[in-house]
């Protein structure tokens, strides 16, 4: 009886842990295709850096580029071939236009070298949207540790033009005794947390899923938004910026002993939907999916890219910078 | 004297009629329960000796059949048999001939007149060559019973695990219930129970399907060609009939398996008028997650607790107002409840800390039927349904904290919600002027609320509440208009037509999508033996389903169409030769190929979940093609019975953000697929079945290591090797006084033990070397459930 015993348990035991299964094999998949970056910007010539995911033939990075051509169109109209130059200091080639961008401008974007497929990419130069007011209030509270600023900013949407924004913001801290010789002031980032959650305009906000999976904070650094909801409106958004050690309470080292606090906020509009918004962090790494795609349970997600037959990021860009320079409050600020 | 006459006329009459009922043909003794009629004939031409014949359309709506007849003649079982239907036979020497009964010859109270023989249309259709040579191209039958013999898997039996044993239904993943037909996605078929559509077809992330066997009465499966009355998917057409309660006495049942129990109830509350069936499963996976969890968090230190369950509830009445009308109503209910809650006590931070997050998903449906026949050649079919599914994710997390004599407090409350409202409308018209035409057409209005991602915050960070509503709340209203007709023409004996055509037109967002869709049919029968058929479909179907993985998941959402993907469109031609030798055998090899536009694809570089992006921006359009040849061999008489089925498939897909453009494998082009089902009757308690299944691996995609941080839109580049399985299932009958019946099914899934990946993944070595780590989840499974019929 007991020999049958071991036998049935020997049994589900083979079958039970037999679930594992690793085959070797040996695949050749490489696909090499060549890459595209540059960043379009209004009243600019464009600086193209062409590279390939892997090298054919053992090339060189320099053959690459020596052996490449990159085409350039505006609006369907043929402008000209990018030439190529050598940065003797860095070692590093990149292919220069000599026309200059304007805004509303339709590029075309073709790499062609021997053994690559051609690459592609078409996008335009987005307009301006300038920045109206600014205004960035500082609190300090040292009863309970915590500093932030509650800030707002109004700009004017470009009428019946479909615009997409992507906003950043920037806290400085300068030391004003800690300058350069030229009497420039250091700036210190600081790591913060950008609240900006009651607006309806923008895309993205975390989701049940994304704070099931402690994902919440990879966001909050930008958001993006169109107008959809704002066309050829003047609009007001108002946001906070939380300075506070989430591990300690306080603010960071240092921080209560500064006299002035500095904002930079980069305001962009750009051509294409999704641009920054896919190629940042989360999307390109994949959280959710990442997971389940490294484990087979999905497919794989891949980072930004809009190269057709080939890969990279070509995207328009204007910047609009305000610059806030306030005296950090040394009192404790009640709600 | 003339008194005399009239009453020995009238006995004369009488003992026609007695004789017709009583004294014709031959005696026969037989007792089935729940069996298809089309299998209680097939037991009277063995009795018999007589080889029966019918028009092809006569038994569809015919019922299974509960009977047991002792020593009676035949006739006295025909018309056992056929009481309630506009059936009559006719006996000769070699032929018992069914035929529908004419207008002139209806009578309620006398279901028996002579018919002369000459009025007979008498097709060749023998009844073990009807499904093969008279129905469309791929399209199946099957029945409640046939389900529940293949063998099954945690004593449940499944439907979807049924068709997956057919000819051109690509597994999917192993062990769950994908169902991808002749290339199609997993959302392109349509699963309509009693007229109503059900979106969620799955419990436990595809191991189970949401349809209960039991209350099953028939099943049509359309694969190939699909009439005009059916709209809204691409690829197959499931159309299930539920049970209808029984209108003389009281029955029911149990079941009781691994994980899960049923209780089945039937009946009358008017005898001949009303009745009633019901049926209840659920799961009991719960009562041993708790407990395997409590002593996990035990173990670990932790304080994790959850729970996991599944219910379903099918519900029918029906109604017979008359002779000429009758009234049902279905109800089916299906849902998935997973909830887990975690407790953190901080002492020494003086913190307490919880979260919880609970997921529900699933269907409720109803709908009400009215059929009416205003006429042997008018009848009439009124459907109103409303399908109701949702996916609700909650979850929460609070934390306290006492530091300083300051009382802090930091909580988020979270619901996201998806779903979809769908109710129609639906009249449709059957006009059979003549034994050449059976013409149908209706008319369907639908409304359909979307709502893919809706998302509600409550928050509180140091005590400040917000509250936040994703942009997208609002429904999406589609509105879709269905018009149909379709004749079933037969100009000569051999050749018979099916054209239909069907106009929809789908209003989203001040946007109308139009389409029309041809479908027709040509069968040809060559002789007794011998027929070809001919078959060309046009699909539309308005929504998508985005899967957040392979698995089924309740972050799975319905999207409807829009401006940047527009309604998918398959164009399906279909063709194949079947040829019937005898009795026993059946062989058929249909050839198909079908082109789609407009497929939906998450564009290579989004999220697979719901983010907040818009989901309209995260899809990319391409089309897709599918061909392949299928053959099938049954055996549906004597002891062993069962079929033999082989694919050879192609499927592919072609979008501009993949493979620069060209056409690639689908995830789920299995090349070859061999099915063998079969099932052998010892005797009246024990039968045996088997099934075993070939296919070719699925698909997967393998980055290159020197390419992992590039985008790499090379998808299904490696193809996993073949998959094969044998799942065994034996059923012990045990005949119990007055009808009862207890059964045992013993069941073993994947009985060698074949290592079948569910996942699969790719690990790097040097070079071009890689490891491909497959996790197979189900190994040999053994189960048991006992059934109890009254």
């Amino acid at each position: 009886m007991k020999s049958r015993l071991y036998l049935v348990c020997l049994v589900c035991v083979l079958a039970f842990s037999a679930c594992w299964k690793d085959v070797w094999v040996n695949i050749d998949i490489e696909n090499p295709v060549l890459e595209i970056n540059t960043m379009l910007v209004p009243d600019s010539v464009i600086k193209l850096r062409l590279d390939a995911t892997s090298y054919l033939n053992g090339m060189s990075f320099r053959e690459l580029n020596q052996q490449s051509d990159v085409r350039l169109w505006v609006n369907d109209e043929f402008k000209e071939s990018l030439r190529l130059e050598h940065d003797a200091e860095w070692e590093y080639f990149y292919f220069i236009s000599d026309y200059r961008l304007r805004e509303t401008d339709r590029v075309r974007l073709e790499a062609r070298c021997k053994g690559y497929p051609d690459a592609w990419v078409e996008t335009e130069v987005p307009s301006l949207v300038p920045i109206d007011t600014f205004i960035t209030v500082l609190h300090n509270d040292t009863v309970s540790g915590r500093i932030w600023a509650s800030c707002e900013f109004r700009f004017t949407d470009v009428p019946a033009e479909k615009n997409y924004y992507a906003f950043t913001v920037y806290p400085e801290f300068v030391y004003p005794d800690s300058l350069t010789d030229e009497n420039t002031p250091i700036y210190n980032f600081y790591p913060y947390h950008l609240y900006l959650v009651s607006d309806p305009v923008f895309k993205y906000i975390p989701t049940t899923i994304e704070y099931l999976l402690g994902e919440e904070e990879e966001k909050g650094t930008a958001l993006f938004f169109d107008d959809s909801y704002i066309d050829g409106r003047t609009y007001s958004i108002r946001f906070s910026l939380d300075f506070t050690n989430p591990y300690w309470g306080g603010g960071y080292y240092g921080l209560e002993n500064l006299d002035s606090l500095k904002l930079l906020l980069n305001f962009s509009s750009e051509s294409l939907s999704g641009y920054y918004s896919n190629v940042s962090h989360w999307a390109s790494k994949g959280m959710l999916e990442g997971n389940l795609s490294e484990v087979g349970l999905a497919d794989p997600v891949s980072a930004y890219s809009n190269v057709h037959q080939g890969t990279g990021f070509v995207w328009g860009l204007a910047v609009a910078v305000w610059e806030n320079t306030l005296p950090f409050p040394k009192d404790s600020i009640s709600e | 004297m003339i008194l005399r006459i009239r009453i020995l006329i009238i006995l004369w009459l009488i003992g026609m009629c007695w004789n017709r009922v009583m004294a014709t043909g031959p005696i026969v003794s037989f007792s089935v329960r729940d069996m298809p009629v089309e299998q209680v004939l097939l037991l009277l031409e063995k009795q018999t000796g007589l080889q029966v014949s019918f028009e092809s359309s006569l038994l569809e709506q015919m019922k299974p059949v509960t009977l047991s007849v002792k020593k009676q003649t035949l006739s006295v079982c025909l018309y056992e048999l056929f009481q309630g239907y506009d059936i009559d036979w006719q006996v000769t020497d070699s032929y018992l001939i069914l035929k529908r009964r004419r207008l002139a010859d209806y009578s309620p109270k006398d279901s028996i007149k002579m018919v002369s023989l000459q009025e007979f249309v008498v097709e060749a259709d023998s009844l073990r060559r009807s499904f093969a040579l008279t129905n469309e191209p791929g399209k199946e039958l099957l029945s409640g019973n046939q389900i529940r013999r293949l063998p099954v898997f945690m004593g449940q039996p499944d439907l979807i695990k049924t068709l997956q044993h057919l000819p051109g239904v690509a597994t999917g993943t192993e062990g769950l219930s994908g169902m991808y037909v002749r290339g199609g996605n997993n959302d392109e078929n349509l699963f309509l129970i009693d007229g109503m559509p059900v979106y969620q077809i799955n419990h436990l992330g595809g191991l189970f399907s949401a349809f209960n066997s039991d209350v099953i009465d028939k099943l049509d499966f359309y694969k190939g060609f699909f009439p005009a009355r059916y709209e809204g998917r691409l690829s197959s057409v499931t159309d299930i009939q539920t049970k209808s309660g029984n209108m003389q006495s009281w029955h029911g049942g149990f079941n009781i398996g691994l994980i899960q129990g049923l209780l089945n109830l039937e009946g009358p509350l008017v005898k001949d008028k009303l009745s009633v069936h019901v049926s209840v499963r659920r799961t009991w996976a719960d009562l041993l997650a708790i407990p395997t969890l409590a002593i996990i968090s035990k173990i670990n230190k932790e304080t994790h607790t959850g729970r996991y369950s599944f219910h379903d509830i099918n519900a029918r009445m029906d109604y017979r107002h008359s002779d000429r009308s009758l009234w049902s109503l279905s109800v089916f209910s299906g849902d998935d409840v997973f909830s887990l809650t975690n407790k953190v006590n901080n002492n020494y931070a003086n913190a307490k800390e919880s979260n919880h997050y609970k997921v529900r998903w699933g269907n409720l449906a109803a709908s009400l039927n009215w059929r009416y026949r205003l006429s042997d050649h008018f009848h009439t079919l009124l459907t109103a349904s409303y399908t109701r599914y949702r996916s609700k994710l909650r979850y929460s997390d609070e934390e306290y904290s006492y530091v300083d004599d300051v009382y802090k407090k930091n909580s988020v409350f979270s619901t996201m919600v998806s779903g979809i409202d769908d109710g129609r409308i639906t009249a449709q018209l059957e006009y059979t002027p003549s034994s050449k035409h059976r013409i149908q057409g209706g008319l369907s209005a639908r409304l359909q609320a979307f709502r893919p991602e809706y998302e509600e915050i409550n928050q509180i960070e140091e005590s400040v509440p917000t509250q936040i509503r994703q942009k997208n709340v609002q429904r999406m209203l589609g509105n879709e208009t269905v018009l149909f007709v379709e004749d079933r023409f037969t100009p000569s004996e051999p050749l018979r037509i099916d054209a239909g055509i069907s106009l929809s037109s789908f209003y989203l967002d001040r946007t109308w999508y139009w389409s029309l869709q041809p479908r027709f049919s040509l069968r040809y029968l060559w002789n007794e033996r011998w027929s070809a058929k001919l078959a060309y479909s046009r699909m539309h179907q308005a929504v998508h389903q985005l899967p957040a993985s392979y698995l089924e998941l309740p972050t799975d959402i319905w999207l409807p169409s829009c401006s940047g993907v527009k309604p998918s469109v398959s164009d399906h031609v279909s063709t194949g030769v079947y040829f019937s030798p005898n009795r026993d055998y059946s062989f058929s090899m249909e050839g198909y190929f079908k082109y789609i536009q407009h497929l939906a694809d998450f564009k290579p570089w989004v999220n697979r979940y719901p983010d907040g992006m818009a989901w309209q921006e995260k899809l990319t359009e391409g089309v897709g093609r599918a061909y392949g040849l299928e053959w099938m061999a049954r055996k549906e008489t004597g002891k062993l019975t069962g079929w033999i089925g082989y694919t050879l498939s192609w499927s592919e897909r072609k979008f501009d953000a993949y493979n620069m453009g060209h056409y690639f494998p689908s995830r789920y082009d299995n090349r070859h697929k061999v099915n063998i089902v079969a099932s052998y009757k010892f005797n009246e308690k024990i039968e045996l079945n088997a099934s075993w299944f070939l296919s070719s691996g699925n698909w997967m995609t393998i980055v290159p290591e020197s390419q992992e941080d590039w985008p790499y839109l090379y998808r299904n580049n490696y193809q996993l090797p073949f998959n094969h399985r044998l799942d065994l299932g034996l059923n012990i009958y045990r005949k119990k006084k007055k009808g009862r019946m207890g059964i045992w099914n013993i069941s073993i899934y994947n009985a060698y033990c074949q290592r079948n990946p569910t996942i699969a993944w790719a690990e790097w070595s040097e070079g071009t070397w890689v490891k491909i780590r497959q996790l197979s989840l189900f190994p040999i499974i053994p189960s048991f459930s006992y059934t109890y019929k009254f």
